[in-house]
């Protein structure tokens, strides 16, 4: 039973590690990746928007499937999961290699082998006497660590480059599980915020207030410069700090972000409407105001006017649901319920303030619902303005930052370094010098022509020709 | 004409344009050049015997003219830089002109020839100007149409007033550069691993992407789920399609002649090798901290940013292929590894460019 665990838990080693394993993982979560930034995800994009795209059959299919939360659908999740794993079990096994690899000494090997090197070079004539440290000097100035072993010179450097891709392996593990600790732990809100308003976070001891907001434009340009907020931190009714953020300068304050994330007027939340009221006959009943989800009473009529919604730019879906396309005021409508003195609904309908569009949705109600007691028109429009702010707790972030650090640093350690190697042996009469680097890379060759160079100009070896004509 | 910098990006769109013919010249008369400089050598041909224009060193003409182009540019780019730190008041101190289409389509036409100018004098392979320097061409030319890429500069709107917009936009720039040029010698070296059989492959590449983008995609957007399910098959049939065309065109081929490859695949991977780290930190790294500091988050699956990692996924399966297949691998394998890079560019292509036109995304800015 022992045997037979080993044996599968080999198997699973051996499938882990293969690289052709990655190149098929990676390959699908590209093939998957791409497929999502061409289908809008959900966490950007409205339910309506995608109605509006895809009708609701379609949208039924896309979600059924998974295809509108692809990085969230288990069919990803698992590929990450193998992924993962898989890069794991990489790393490992590239790691014993490397472990192997730095252990194992540079030794002797025979002048006749160091020949065949693809880098050699060979010196004949009679040889200094003081050769060997002449040459040493020359090798340690190009920064090679040099020992000597049976009469050869055996340099090598920046053998610990071998690490810097285990290094990058390992600390893209760590970047994702930085990341896993942000999305099981972390904490993340948008708030809709207006002057004065004092935020509290659940778990948090302490509060923060919207002192104020306001927005810069470029001198003599109606293009904004910059959106800011001013924040005050409140902790046991004490202030402890005011800071004022702006686009990519958020406020740091234990733990917890408050980033500047939008700005705007805040009609789908508080616009106050002006409503001019007819009756049915053509009788005007003058204008009011009211705010939405709120209302007024029209005492004259005995009856009580609510406002329901607001959409700052009607439209509807395939299957009429009444969204807004934009935030900005291109077609906007407000959504009006008539109740009697009892509480009894008399009518409900939408009032525009563009009067073809409301032409159109009068005569539409009319033949398809008749009549109705009072006609309604949307003639003003105000909202406050608001500052977007959005709130995070990110425990996951110093993880994150680690695992950058060596992203960057393993990555660069291994495409600039490669392992040089330089033996150098002398005898009475010959010197012969080979070099090796790791990966075969072609602009060690410049380097070792250099080195050859340098130390054929120390003039170390007589030439036996020049001896003879002495 | 308002503006310095537009003044000198014209300039230098001519000036790209001449050097374009100058390359183009040295890879066609220059072939005949060296083959009768060998029978010069072989006593075939009598020496000094006036062959016109082919007589001429187009290729040295070519770099010098590159260089022209360069010091150029250079010029635009820097005068683009002080434009646009006085259009935006020096709200931060906007180090390089990469805040609009125009800006990184200018910059793009001098980091890219400039970056393969280093290439070309460590490897000496001169037929990678002819695509360099047509891209940099075509890439002016599109930020010439007013149109497409308004050249007026304007104040860095707030969502890329950061110092990391410098240092992520730069290091993807070079990144981006570096995989241009690698792209640049991976066509040289198909054309000298395939010859004319090129034609049949890249016309059955571009058939393939062409049915993707006019026949696959429209069919998956049907969202019903036979069509669907059509769409996938039809891919998988375009991918094995490909693959047998490929084999086929292996099997059958010339044995491959190693001496004529060596240089110009080490050129590729040199490129691609040396792309990737600028392109993966740029965009993991560097984007990701930039993320965290505007949008709150580091990895938000944002269409561009999923691009990215796309890109960087395919240039790791080609590095990674490259190691495992080895890039002397006589057989389709180590053809397979150059076809990896043409694909990493046409991901590069998509991430950069392609992905505006398919969805909105927080990067719409570029």
């Amino acid at each position: 039973m022992r045997a037979f665990l080993k044996e599968i838990a080999r198997d699973l080693y051996t499938f882990f590690t293969s690289i052709t394993l990655a190149i098929v993982l990676i390959s699908l979560i590209a093939l998957l990746a791409l497929l999502g930034t061409l289908i809008p995800q959900e966490t950007f994009t409205r339910e309506v928007d995608y109605i509006a795209r895809y009708g609701v059959e379609g949208y039924n299919t896309l979600k059924k499937l998974q295809l509108t939360n692809i990085f969230g659908s288990w069919y990803f999740l698992f590929l990450m999961a193998l992924f993962t794993l898989n890069l794991a079990a990489c790393t490992h096994k590239r790691l014993m290699a490397s472990w192997r690899y730095w252990k194992l000494p540079m030794g002797f090997i025979r002048p006749e082998d160091l020949k065949r090197f693809e880098h050699s070079y060979a010196i004949s004539g009679s040889v200094c006497s003081d050769a060997s440290p002449k040459i040493r000097e020359v090798l340690q100035r190009h920064g090679y660590r040099v020992r000597e072993h049976n009469s050869q010179i055996l340099a090598e450097k920046w053998r610990w480059e071998r690490f810097g891709i285990d290094v990058f392996h390992i600390s893209l593990v760590i970047v994702i599980f930085g990341g896993l600790v942000t999305m099981l732990f972390g904490y993340r809100t948008f708030a809709i915020a207006h002057q004065g308003d004092v935020l509290r976070l659940p778990g948090a001891d302490f509060a923060v207030r919207v002192n104020r907001f306001w927005s810069e434009n470029y001198k003599n340009s109606e293009r904004v410069m910059d959106w800011r907020t001013e924040l005050t931190v409140i902790e046991n009714d004490k202030e402890i700090l005011t800071k004022t953020i702006e686009v990519n300068a958020p406020l740091r304050y234990k733990g917890y972000n408050f980033y500047q994330s939008a700005f705007g007027t805040d009609w789908q939340g508080a616009a106050r409407v002006t409503l001019a009221l007819f009756r049915a006959d053509g009788t005007a009943l003058g204008e009011f105001v009211g705010t939405v989800d709120d209302g007024f009473a029209v005492p004259s009529e005995n009856i009580f006017v609510k406002i329901g919604a607001f959409l700052p730019d009607f439209a509807l879906t395939e299957n009429l649901i009444a969204y807004s396309r934009t935030q900005r005021l291109e077609n906007p409508a407000v959504f009006v319920e008539i109740y009697d003195a009892q509480g009894f609904r008399l009518m409900r309908t939408w009032a525009f303030s563009r009067p073809e569009m409301q032409r159109f949705w009068e005569t539409t109600m009319a033949r398809v619902g008749g009549e109705t007691p009072y006609r309604i028109k949307l003639v003003g429009m105000t909202a406050p303005e608001f500052t977007g702010l959005q709130i995070t707790k990110d425990p996951g972030r110093p993880i994150v930052y680690f695992g950058f650090l060596f992203v960057i640093v393993g990555l660069l350690v291994h495409m600039y370094f490669k392992h040089r190697q330089i033996w150098v042996h002398i005898s009475e009469n010959e010197i012969v010098i080979a070099g090796m680097v790791r990966n075969n890379l072609k602009s060690f060759a410049e380097e070792f022509r250099r080195l050859v160079r340098e130390i054929e100009r120390l003039q170390i070896v007589t030439h036996p020709e020049s001896e003879l004509v002495v | 004409m308002r503006y310095l910098s537009v003044l000198f990006f014209y300039l230098s769109t001519v000036s790209y344009f001449v050097t374009f013919v100058f390359y183009l010249l040295y890879v066609v008369l220059g072939s005949s050049q060296r083959e009768r400089r060998l029978g010069e050598t072989l006593g075939i041909v009598a020496a000094g015997v006036s062959e016109g224009l082919s007589q001429i060193a187009w290729g040295v003409w070519a770099t010098r003219a590159l260089l022209v182009s360069i010091a150029i540019s250079t010029i635009g780019v820097i005068a683009r830089a002080i434009e646009l730190g006085n259009a935006s008041q020096w709200v931060k101190i906007v180090l390089l002109p990469l805040s609009t289409t125009y800006e990184t389509l200018t910059f793009f036409s001098w980091l890219i020839p400039l970056i393969y100018f280093v290439m070309e004098r460590k490897f000496q392979i001169k037929q990678v100007g002819v695509f360099v320097t047509g891209a940099a061409f075509v890439m002016l030319s599109v930020a010439a149409s007013p149109s497409l890429a308004p050249s007026a500069p304007t104040g860095v709107p707030a969502s890329l007033q950061s110092y990391w917009l410098t240092i992520h936009v730069l290091f993807m720039v070079i990144g981006i550069a570096f995989f241009t040029s690698g792209f640049g010698a991976t066509l040289v070296y198909l054309w000298r691993r395939y010859e004319k059989k090129l034609f049949l492959l890249f016309g059955a590449l571009l058939g393939a992407l062409a049915t993707i983008i006019f026949i696959v995609v429209p069919l998956f957007g049907t969202l019903q789920f036979e069509k669907m399910l059509a769409s996938g098959a039809l891919l998988a049939a375009l991918c094995a399609g490909f693959g047998w065309l490929l084999l086929f065109v292996h099997r059958e081929g010339q044995p491959v002649a190693w001496e004529r490859l060596e240089n110009i695949e080490e050129m590729v991977y040199r490129c691609n090798a040396l792309g990737f780290p600028f392109y993966a930190i740029g965009g993991l790294v560097f984007g990701g901290i930039w993320a965290e500091q505007a949008w709150s988050r580091y990895w938000g699956w944002d269409p561009k940013e999923t691009a990215m990692l796309v890109t960087a996924l395919v240039y790791a399966v080609y590095l990674h292929a490259r190691l495992t297949w080895g890039a002397r691998d006589p057989g389709w394998r180590g053809g397979l590894v150059a076809w990896l890079s043409v694909l990493g560019y046409l991901a590069v292509l998509y991430a950069w460019i392609g992905i505006n036109y398919f969805v909105a995304s927080l990067h719409s800015f570029v």
